[in-house]
Order: C-alpha cells, then sequence, then structure tokens
C-alpha cells in the first residue's frame, strides 16, 4: 500500500497562498453547508464544487485516493445497509415480508453517504494545501496558547519518525522469524507486543531528551514571546471569506426564509 | 480508519438476520372486527407524527373500526393554502414545507355511516432544528476546550517535560494507529491498535495524558489520513476512552481489577460516543452505525489487552518510569 505521512503537497496556487485561518473558517462553514443540504442534487454540486477546488490546487489523484479510500468503504456500507433499516415510503422494490426495500430509501441512503464524502474531502482542501507549520501557526493566531501549539508541533514532528521506527522494528523483528501474518486475530495482534515495546521505550527516551533540548533553548524563558513568521490577511484572503460566507449564507435564506428544499 | 472493523461484511449479514428476526416477531398485526348491527364507525388516524422536511409520511388509518366494514377512508388537509384530499387506508405524502398541519380523517362505512378524527403532523425543520439539544451540547464541549487551551491562569508555559511527554506520547498513538494494521484476510478488513497506546498513556501517565495523547493523537490520525470529519468525533469518543480509563485504570496504584474496570470503561465510552455521533450527527444509518459498534468493541477488547500488557512490560524494560 502507498502510504503518505503528510497529505500537504507542494504547489504554487491561489489555495496554497490563502491564509490558513481562511481555509480553516471555509472547511467549517461548508461542513456546514453539507449538514444543511437534504437534497440528493445539491449535494452532488457542492461534491463536485470540492472536487473542482482540488482539481484547481493540484491534488495528486494519488493522495486523493488515498485519502478517499476509507472514506468509501463508510459511503458504500452507508448505501448497501440504509435501506434495510428504513421502510418508509413507495414503490417498494423488494417485499421479504418484514424487510421492506423501498425506492425513496435507497436513496436517502445514497444522500446520506453523499453527506459524508462532502464532509470528508471538503478537509482535503485544507490539508492539502497548507503546511503543518502554517497549520499550527493559525491555531495559536486563533488564540491557542503557545505551549500547546508546541505540543501539537512536536507531535506532527514526531508522527513521521515514529511510523518509520515502527516499521523498522517491525523488519528487525521478522528478520528474527517473528511471522506476522499466521494465527487467528488476537494471535496476531499480540505479535505486534513485540514492536510496540520498543517503540514505546524509544519514544520516552526521545522525550527525555527533547525535554533536555527544550529547556537548553530557553524554552518557556519569557510568556511574551513573538514569532519570526507572522500571518498577516490580505485583500485576497477577505475575498475568499465572504465567498464561502456568501455560499454558505445563501443556501440559508433560501431554505430558511423561502423554504426551498435544497 | 478504526471505524470500519474488520469483519463489517460479515457483520452486514448478521445484524440483518437479527433484524429480520426482530420485525418478524413484532410485524404481526391482528385485525379487529366485530360482527354486531350497523353501528358507526370509529375513525383512528393514529398517533401524532413528528418528521423531518422531505420525508414522505405514510397515513395508517387501518386502526379505525366498523362492524361492517369501512368503504371509504378520507385524509384532508392545507398545505401551502391549497386543500388537500388523499384517499385510502394508508396513503403517502411528501412534506417540503415546516409546519404543524392538523389532518382529519373521515372513514365511511358500507351503511353510509361515517366519524372522524384528528392527527398532527409537525414537520420540522432539519437536521439542525431537530438535534439542537446535541448541536448545543457539542458548542458547549467547544467552548470548554476552548478555554481550557486558552485561559489557564497560569502565566508561564507547561513545562518541558510534559510538553515533550505529551507531544511524543501524541505522535505515537497517531503514528501506531497509522502502521499498524492487523490484517484480517477473510473480508479483506483490518484494524489497527491506536487503542493500546490511548490505553498504556492512562494507565502509565494517568487521566490527563490519556485524554490528551488519546484524544489529539488519534484525531491527528485521522486528519492525517484523510478522514477529517471524524476528528471531532475521535476527540471526544478517544479522549473519553483515555481520560475514563486513566481515572479508574490507577485506583489502587493499579490494582489487576483496577485496570480490567478501566479498560472496559473507558471502551465503553469510545464505542459509545463513536455509535451515538455516527447515528445522530453523521447520520450514516443504523446498519453503518451498528456495524462500527460491534468493530469498534473487537477492536477495544484488543488494543486493551494490549495496552495493559504494554502498561506492564515497558515499566520493565524502561526503569526510569518506576520512578514517576
Amino acid at each position: 500500500m502507498v502510504m503518505f505521512i503528510d497529505l500537504y503537497t507542494e504547489a504554487n496556487t491561489f489555495l496554497h497562498r490563502l491564509d490558513p485561518r481562511v481555509k480553516i473558517f471555509a472547511v467549517l462553514l461548508l461542513s456546514v453547508l453539507a449538514f444543511l443540504m437534504t437534497n440528493l442534487y445539491s449535494l452532488l454540486l457542492l461534491l463536485s464544487f470540492i472536487f473542482l477546488l482540488l482539481f484547481l490546487s493540484r491534488a495528486k489523484w494519488s493522495k486523493t485516493y488515498f485519502a478517499l479510500k476509507f472514506v468509501l468503504r463508510l459511503m458504500l456500507l452507508i448505501v448497501v445497509l440504509w435501506p434495510f433499516f428504513d421502510r418508509t415510503g413507495t414503490p417498494i422494490l423488494l417485499d421479504f415480508g418484514p424487510v421492506q426495500i423501498t425506492e425513496p430509501a435507497i436513496w436517502r441512503g445514497v444522500t446520506s453517504a453523499l453527506r459524508v464524502g462532502c464532509l470528508a474531502s471538503v478537509w482535503y482542501i485544507l490539508m492539502f494545501t497548507t503546511s503543518q507549520r502554517d497549520l499550527v501557526l493559525a491555531l495559536v493566531r486563533f488564540g491557542l496558547r503557545f505551549d500547546y501549539g508546541l505540543t501539537i508541533a512536536v507531535s506532527l514532528r514526531f508522527f513521521p519518525t515514529f511510523v518509520s521506527t515502527i516499521d523498522s522494528i517491525t523488519d528487525a523483528q521478522k528478520a528474527r522469524g517473528l511471522v506476522f501474518a499466521q494465527g487467528g486475530l488476537l494471535e496476531r495482534s499480540k505479535k505486534y507486543v513485540a514492536v510496540l515495546v520498543p517503540a514505546v521505550v524509544s519514544a520516552l527516551r526521545m522525550a527525555d531528551s527533547l525535554s533536555l533540548a527544550l529547556q537548553s533553548r530557553a524554552y518557556g524563558a519569557r510568556f511574551d514571546r513573538t514569532y519570526l513568521r507572522q500571518l498577516k490577511m490580505q485583500a485576497k484572503d477577505y475575498v475568499a471569506l465572504v465567498v464561502v460566507v456568501t455560499l454558505l449564507v445563501l443556501p440559508m435564506i433560501a431554505k430558511y426564509v423561502y423554504s426551498v428544499p435544497i | 480508519m478504526n471505524r470500519l472493523g474488520v469483519s463489517s461484511y460479515s457483520l452486514v449479514v448478521s445484524v440483518a438476520a437479527i433484524l429480520a428476526f426482530l420485525l418478524l416477531s413484532t410485524g404481526v398485526q391482528a385485525s379487529v372486527i366485530t360482527a354486531q348491527g350497523s353501528e358507526a364507525p370509529v375513525a383512528d388516524a393514529g398517533d401524532d407524527i413528528t418528521i423531518v422536511v422531505g420525508d414522505t409520511i405514510r397515513f395508517d388509518g387501518t386502526g379505525s373500526i366498523d362492524d361492517v366494514g369501512i368503504t371509504n377512508y378520507t385524509w384532508n388537509f392545507t398545505y401551502e393554502d391549497e386543500m388537500q384530499l388523499l384517499y385510502g387506508s394508508a396513503p403517502e405524502f411528501e412534506f417540503l414545507t415546516v409546519g404543524t398541519y392538523e389532518v382529519t380523517l373521515r372513514v365511511t362505512d358500507a351503511d353510509g355511516h361515517n366519524d372522524t378524527d384528528i392527527l398532527a403532523v409537525v414537520v420540522e425543520g432539519n437536521f439542525l432544528m431537530k438535534y439542537w439539544p446535541f448541536l448545543l451540547l457539542g458548542a458547549l464541549v467547544a467552548v470548554v476546550i476552548f478555554q481550557l487551551f486558552r485561559s489557564s491562569r497560569r502565566k508561564e508555559f507547561v513545562s518541558p517535560k510534559l510538553v515533550a511527554r505529551y507531544g511524543v506520547l501524541t505522535a505515537l498513538t497517531a503514528a501506531v494507529t497509522m502502521a499498524t494494521f492487523v490484517p484480517f484476510a477473510p473480508t479483506k478488513g483490518y484494524f489497527n491498535l491506536g487503542d493500546s497506546i490511548v490505553f498504556f498513556s492512562a494507565l502509565t501517565f494517568a487521566w490527563r495524558a490519556g485524554g490528551i495523547c488519546g484524544g489529539f493523537g488519534s484525531a491527528a490520525a485521522d486528519i492525517l489520513l484523510g478522514s477529517g470529519y471524524f476528528a471531532p468525533l475521535t476527540l471526544l469518543a478517544k479522549g473519553s476512552e483515555g481520560a475514563v480509563c486513566g481515572l479508574l485504570g490507577r485506583i489502587r496504584g493499579g490494582h489487576r481489577y483496577a485496570v480490567v474496570l478501566g479498560i472496559v470503561a473507558g471502551g465503553a465510552c469510545m464505542v459509545f460516543s463513536y455509535f451515538v455521533g455516527e447515528l445522530l450527527l453523521l447520520n450514516v444509518g443504523w446498519g453503518a452505525a451498528l456495524a462500527e459498534a460491534a468493530g469498534n468493541t473487537l477492536q477495544v477488547a484488543i488494543g486493551g489487552t494490549i495496552g495493559a500488557l504494554l502498561a506492564f512490560s515497558v515499566k520493565k524494560a524502561y526503569p526510569a518510569l518506576a520512578s514517576e
């Protein structure tokens, strides 16, 4: 399986240049929009809009597929299982007595699966176009304390390190004759103890030396610290913000003031 | 990721079978017909109904009784300023406008007697209106988290030791979630051992570490793996898993029974949060939510076992921990 540690893809598109705070806001608003929509076609429209943005941000196909894979499985599960639990509506397509499959139920399942698809893919706009450093900076600018921001930055920094640590420990144990692809579920899982114990110990050692490194760099010497990189909202950021807010507000007005089913 | 547990597909079959059985045992209805002289019928339009905009409603007048048999059911109500007339014992109608509708059922029998019954249909806005208590709760939780983050009264940063430990354990949780699938051949599913690190952190470093590392590490794994929409739910589910396990699992210095209690209670928090969240917030339907809950239970059972094993063996392998 191709695995991606970081979904961020280096490029220079308008989405990459946008202020990360605007992008975080856009993800939240578009998610609310997906929740508001109950109509299959509006959700399809939203999904195509999201994919248009992904296309414009030069998202890599393989990465999108990797990210979508888990979501597709859930969507499939929803579509397949929904009609069995929802017996309302006509025409009835199949009737096994207690289990009725009706046509509206199938469409409701598809609609719900599409909503999950929208909610998932809208994140990719943020994750594909924003570096982790910018994400943390944006959170700090939103009011997150610096030390918590630093904790997040530390965890993002060490995440790929530990993935490769676990991989190499796994390889080392395989070389010593441990076979992972054998036995029942519990047996297989237990074999991972031989990987997890060294991984945890090495992580704890890492934490100890990291704490020394932080102290030696005068972490926490002054509470009112300054930052090398500053985020600054520019004209284009405000334009994007207005566009996104309009995208949410217009359908809301249509729905709640004019009772248009969206 | 872990939401789609191992045997999703075989679960589908078993869940459907259980459902079929339940429906069979409750679905048998007997209609009551009394055979006496010609009397006026008694109309029964059924209980009042509350639905969400866009839902199709099926009226049910089959509870009405008459001695010679009902020949005509007429349902009438005003919808969008127009009089609507529906016929039959169980007609259907799709409501696309919010409001409360008073539906009158008039039943007529073969002798021309008739009776009426009134049924209220409440059509609610949608998700937002229907589940506002949950949203309110979610907003409250968000505010609490935000406040926790922002306005801690200390005017100095948390110690470098804690920053390093929490950062590293969070990263480890995310990495283990991502890097250890236990493949499960028959269904091509897999699940991960991320829970074992959550339980390990909780049992070794108490509830705060369990909650923070479990919640944020697993949520980060969700975001990094492309299921960001799951992240808030994961934060709550795995955060409560770690926190509860850390609180209960360290009673009497981590007695054996306390550890088991902590893992079971923490796991129950996780399974329950995912189930309720998927059902009410993401609206994935009962089928998918039940399949997920079964997979999650299995995952907690295995993650808990390994987490407890880790907590014991790491203390031996890394004696510096014992002095904590």
